[in-house]
């Protein structure tokens, strides 16, 4: 087991496993494809068997008569029976057409679309720091494992993590928005929105950075909750691969602990991290309809979120619809670098 | 027979005897025993510690702590260490529901997979492996937000929290199927249980006597995590307004909390102990977790 | 010689003043520049004038468009749009001018053809949803000359029913929207209207960025913009209001009243909500029709406590006969319904309502059966959810159990008849509801729409309190000789003898009148309009506010070379006549 991992970098064995690969990615893809549909699926019943219709946005309006709103149902094909809708919305779906908001009166992958530059952003952002700052913290507390610096990693760990997201959001308002405003200290951060109206014509370079300075509270509360979870993972990962037979021997034969640690343990370990990554972007994602509420960041979490309060059906049908493709995208990514690094996993 | 039975009793008190006589050494899962025993009393007793009411008004409205009252009070009058006792029992009973009853839906779909295989194994693993892919927070709002529509029909009012409550199992039992049919898989394979099967052993007897003793420290884990998860989830969409109006839980009182802009106003009193009650209960499951998962996993243990 | 010079130098205070519209008035010229940040719960969705559906749409094309005639902050109709307005003797016929110098934000001019296009549009399409209702009573519509339009109508509507709902509909231009469907158009790439600011940009979920409309034919605007930002957190908005970043916060959490209290820069403001919460008995159920029995009811709600407990002393006990208790047309001398439990139980009593099976509290009604009752209330209004479950501890006291149902909206409106007649609806004992923009302090039509079987509220179609006592009929024909009736004084005696009947008959309990609270910034920014039942962020504010100090080399500075050129010239020439 040892040696054919070792053996993944050689060519030769690239080699014959490309066929593999193959067939290996087509079944991935198989899979997040019906997972797709069935989320679809889902979401489309969800709110098309359950009481209330759309058109009930008019009825918090007391001053919309019934007739009026009936008229509206015929407008829009509300009328139609079940089925048939859900035929309309999949082959609508297949062209791209994710549905139509009433109350914003666009097409929602219009509506949608505004907000996934900054999800993607935020989200993209804090990925990327998670994945290389998690994965290296993870090993050193790992190699240092029972050291005063791991009691302080796994405590910290475990405190971040009882505590909700949008508490320490709030805690980080107050402080870094705030308290830090009115005190002068040295640097503050908005608390809201994601850049400074008009910024956009301030050429590129202060745009650039009025966008990552509001960027950067958000970020730091999802990133921090993420580096601890990737490290938390990465740690016991290398904590079980350090007590691996094939790490004793390799100690035995002389190797000193760097190399140990960097061409066998650490290898060996990322491995699981990488499968994890499908689950870590749920994970995410979850965060970021916390994070972009608390501070007021247009992204599509937090469209989804009011979507769901103004009951703009439509909307929050599309905004589930993007949130899960993303996932799914994401995780069928991971799972196509897993293919590439790890031949074991097709064998499967 | 007898002596038996006695012998098995013997062996399972030496068993536990020895798994208590890890878990004691690791200072972190005493640490949240002691914890998660106190809040739990705390929860239980919560009506006969307190003078008050949790809707009871008085005379002091909006004070700090002091004057009889140990955590101050709300805008209403009520007593803040009432209320947050009883959304200790609120959020604890949502973390005991959620999760037991997760791991619970879980293994028994876990353990059929795993024991039926063939394709009934795949179609199931296929079902949970999607569910599992979508992502947990948004399908737990959308879900919550639905709920209401049924639950409010009819004579029946189903409380807001217990609602809260079987969303999270709908969205969180295919995990611990996950990970117990891979469990039972193993553990199908194993001598004690063919040498069973070869025996003549009926099916259901092996699921009850070889089976499920030998998933239960994975289950034991996970209905801690679960347990953690769901009152922080339960939290979550308090805050997103999602949570109970009528009953007070941690994740209310910090929603409410939030929504007068207590940290502004200097209220701490009104923000804090929520925050530090619900991070007290998670962290005292995540201790009991880990000191679990290094009787569960021996390498795990400190060299 | 000196001509010369004061001719050059009336050329150059001229050309200043040219640039420098501040300089009118020495001493109280408005300052112009700054932008004033007005922050917005939430998104906008649509900005449509005809299709709207929140208050944040609304707010934002309150800025971007103008009708013929506006309410001031003490609701009298100022015109805006028009220069003035008449009506023949039997008031069928009304004609309102047009003023002659206003201009589209795309710089063409307002003409009367615009105005006669959104109102034949209103006129002929009943399904758009926001409407007035007496687009449907007009019988022709005219244009004449080059700035007047002249509204006939079947019969006689009052001032107050013209001016304030036919005359307050924002008028869009025709030249952009003759070609498109009005119902689904977003407008929100560049809405093109005629008011006080111009749109710029709508970065969704973030802010809007309006820009005076410098040709705009009122005086005002002062300030160069206008940005709102959107801010849903309460902490959030607090935090911006106190550093600066925002220049008004509506209904702050009470605490942050004393709070706001200390810092000098920040003002409260506090007015009266056209909004009242009632508490629905449903009449066409026993014991709910009982007029002995809501009485006792509403006497055994101490209203008061929550007013001052629930909503922190904001706001007032809402007099019984649903009216607000200000304006022409409030009659003060209705019953009143001061707690007092004692009368509530001694009418319970009278009723045979007893306490006699079990002895555990609770009364009986005449059939034997306690006197209990489901509540059924908003859950997303956590306010409305404490005031029931006050309500819950009142009626204790009074033998009457109440369970609070907290429903979602959705349900909750459909059960009680909001959406018409369905399945389930009616099915509830009580409900807890509020009502907003009926307009009583000086509308008095009101009662019409409220009570009236023939208004649409009060209709069996609707009717949410189910009220079918005598009282109703009388209500109903006393509402429908007022809105056809022209005479002041008869009005009023009308409109008084329908309180008294609706506070005597109960058909709502109404609880209270909800108050607006608004903090306001006074350091960079003069001239709030204010008034009793306004936001300070209102129309005739965005029109008088201006910077408190002028920017530095701005239009301040032209105005002070200005004066520095006359009074060097005028000391010059002075000088020289001295000289000769």
């Amino acid at each position: 087991m040892f040696k054919s991992i070792l053996c993944i970098s050689g060519l030769t064995i690239c080699g014959v496993t490309i066929m593999g690969l193959k067939s290996y990615i087509a079944k991935k893809l198989l899979f997040a494809a019906v997972a797709y549909f069935v989320a679809i699926t889902l979401v489309f019943f969800l709110y098309h068997v359950l009481p209330g219709n759309p058109a009930n946005v008019f009825a918090l309006d007391p001053r919309v008569p019934p007739d009026v709103r009936e008229a509206l149902l015929i407008r829009w094909g509300l009328n139609e029976p079940l089925w048939k809708q859900y035929f309309i919305f999949l082959g609508n779906l297949l062209q791209g057409d994710l549905g139509y908001s009433f109350l914003h009166k666009k097409p929602v992958s219009e509506v949608i679309g505004v907000s996934i530059p900054w999800t993607l952003l935020l989200l993209g952002t804090s990925f990327i720091l998670n994945a290389v700052i998690g994965i290296l913290l993870g090993a050193i507390v790992a190699w240092r494992r029972g050291s005063k610096l791991d009691t302080g990693f796994v405590l910290t760990y475990n405190v971040y993590n009882a505590l909700p997201l949008f508490f320490v959001g709030m805690l980080f308002i107050a402080l870094f928005g705030f308290t830090a405003r009115i005190n002068n200290w040295p640097i503050w951060f908005p608390t809201y929105g994601a850049q400074t109206p008009g910024a956009s014509e301030t050429g590129f370079f202060s745009y650039l950075g009025d966008v990552l300075w509001h960027l950067f509270l958000p970020l730091l509360v999802l990133t921090i909750s993420g580096v601890l979870g990737w490290s938390w993972f990465m740690r016991g990962n290398l904590i079980s691969v350090l007590t691996e037979d094939y790490i004793k021997t390799a100690r035995a034969k002389g190797l000193n602990e760097n190399q140990v640690l960097f061409k066998h343990a650490f290898r060996n370990a990322i491995l699981p991290v990488i499968t994890n990554i499908g689950m870590s972007i749920g994970g995410l994602i979850g965060g970021a309809v916390l994070i972009e509420t608390v501070f007021s960041y247009p992204g599509t979490g937090r469209m989804l979120y009011d979507a769901l309060m103004r009951r703009d059906y439509p909307l929050v049908q599309g905004a589930f619809v993007i949130i899960a493709g993303l996932t799914l995208l994401g995780l069928l990514l991971a799972e196509i670098v897993y293919g590439f690094v790890d031949p074991r996993i097709r064998t499967e | 027979m007898a002596t038996i039975r006695r012998d098995n009793i013997r062996r399972k008190i030496s068993k536990w005897g020895r798994t208590w006589k890890i878990y004691r050494r690791n200072w972190m899962g005493v640490t949240g025993l002691i914890l998660l025993s106190t809040l739990v009393t705390l929860a239980i007793l919560g009506p006969s510690i307190t003078p008050y009411e949790s809707h009871e008004r008085s005379e002091d409205i909006f004070q700090p702590p002091g004057n009889g009252h140990l955590l101050g009070t709300n805008r209403f009058g009520e007593d803040v260490f009432t209320i947050l006792l009883d959304s200790l029992r609120i959020s604890l009973l949502v973390g005991v529901i959620a999760g037991s009853l997760t791991v619970i839906i879980g293994t028994t779909i876990g353990v059929t997979s795993a024991y039926i295989g063939g394709w009934g194994d795949t179609l199931i693993m296929r079902i949970t492996d999607v569910i599992l892919v979508l992502p947990a927070l948004p399908l737990m709002l959308l879900l919550a937000s639905l709920a209401p529509l049924l639950a409010d029909v009819g004579d029946f009012l189903v409380p807001r929290w217990l609602i809260i409550a079987i969303v999270y199992v709908v969205v969180f039992w295919p995990v611990s199927a996950r990970l117990i049919r891979g469990q039972a898989l193993s553990l199908k394979q194993r001598a004690f249980i063919t040498s069973a099967k070869s025996a003549g052993a009926k099916n259901g007897y092996i699921i009850r006597k070889h089976l499920l003793p030998n998933v239960f420290p994975l289950m034991l884990t996970m209905i801690i995590t679960s347990m953690r998860q769901a009152i922080l989830y339960e939290a979550f969409l308090s805050y997103l307004g999602l949570g109970d109006p009528w009953n007070w839980s941690l994740g209310m009182m910090l929603s409410v909390a939030q929504n007068q802009a207590s940290l502004a106003t200097g209220a701490w009193w009104m923000y804090f102990p929520p925050g530090i009650a619900i991070a007290l209960t998670t962290l005292s499951f995540a201790f009991i977790g880990i000191a679990f998962d290094e009787i569960v996993n021996p390498r795990l243990r400190k060299r | 010689m000196n001509k010369k010079l004061l001719t050059i130098s009336a050329i150059v205070v001229g050309f200043i003043l040219a640039f420098t519209p501040s300089l009118m008035v020495i001493g109280q010229d408005p300052i112009y520049g700054g932008t004033l940040n007005t922050p917005l719960g939430a998104d906008a969705h649509a900005l449509n004038p005809f299709t709207w559906g929140t208050t944040y749409e609304w707010y934002v094309m309150a800025h971007i468009y103008d009708s013929l005639v506006a309410l001031d902050t003490e609701r009298q109709p100022v015109p805006v749009l028009c220069s003035g307005w008449s009506h023949n003797e039997t008031y069928e016929q009304w004609t309102f001018t047009l003023v002659d110098n206003a201009f589209w934000h795309d710089g063409t001019p307002v003409t009367i053809d615009d105005v006669y296009f959104t109102y034949d549009l209103l006129m002929n399409d009943d399904a758009i949803p926001r409407r007035s209702w007496l687009f449907d009573e007009i019988t022709s519509l005219e244009i004449v000359g080059t700035d007047q339009i002249v509204i006939t109508f079947g019969w006689g509507p009052k001032p107050a029913d013209v001016l304030f709902d036919l005359a307050t509909t924002w008028i869009v231009p025709e030249h952009i929207w003759d070609t498109i469907d009005l119902y689904t158009f977003a407008n929100d790439v560049n809405p093109i209207g005629s008011g006080p600011f111009k749109f710029v940009e709508w970065a969704r979920a973030q802010y809007f960025r309006l820009a005076a409309h410098t040709e705009y034919h009122l005086d005002g605007p002062y300030i160069d913009e206008k940005i709102l930002p959107i801010i849903s957190e309460v902490e959030t908005a607090y935090y911006a209001l106190s550093v600066g970043d925002i220049e008004v916060m509506a209904n702050p959490p009470p605490e942050l009243e004393a709070v706001a209290d200390v810092d000098p820069n920040i003002a409260i403001h506090e007015s009266l909500q056209d909004y009242w919460v009632y508490l629905g008995l449903n009449q066409r159920r026993y014991p709910n029709n009982i007029k002995e029995f809501r009485q006792a009811v509403m006497y055994g709600i101490n209203r008061s406590e929550i007013v001052d407990i629930i909503r922190y002393g904001r706001g007032e006990v809402c007099p019984a006969s649903c009216s607000l208790p200000y304006g022409a047309y409030y009659n003060p001398a209705v019953k009143q319904y001061d707690y007092n439990v004692a009368t509530a139980n001694s009418m319970l009593d009278a009723l045979g309502f007893l306490d006699n099976v079990g002895d555990d509290g609770i009364r009986e009604d005449a059939n034997g059966t306690d006197l209990s009752f489901d509540l059924i209330v908003s859950a997303d209004a956590q306010v409305s959810v404490d005031t029931c479950r006050f309500i819950q501890e009142y009626m204790l006291e009074i033998g009457i159990e109440v369970t609070v149902v907290p429903l979602i909206w959705d349900v909750l409106w459909q059960t009680v008849g909001g959406t018409g007649s369905v399945s389930n609806t009616y099915d509830y004992d009580w409900a807890f509801l509020g009502w907003v923009g009926f307009w009583s302090d000086f509308h008095p039509s009101w009662a019409r729409w409220l009570f009236s079987a023939n208004g649409w509220w009060g209709s069996d179609q609707v009717n949410i309190p189910g009220w079918n006592s005598t009282a109703r009929w009388e209500v109903t024909a006393l509402a429908d000789e007022i809105l056809y009736e022209t005479d002041e004084a008869v009005i009023q005696t009308k409109l008084d003898a329908l309180q008294v009947i609706v506070a005597e008959d109960l058909p709502y309990l109404p609880i209270n009148i909800l108050g607006g609270t608004f903090l306001y910034r006074t350091d960079e920014f003069k001239g709030w309009v204010l008034g009793p039942t306004t936001d300070p962020d209102n129309w005739m504010t965005w029109l008088a506010i201006q910077l408190i100090v002028a920017p530095e080399g701005g239009p301040g500075y032209l105005a002070l070379s200005a004066i520095f050129t006359l009074v060097v010239t005028v000391g010059l020439v002075k000088y020289r006549r001295k000289k000769q």
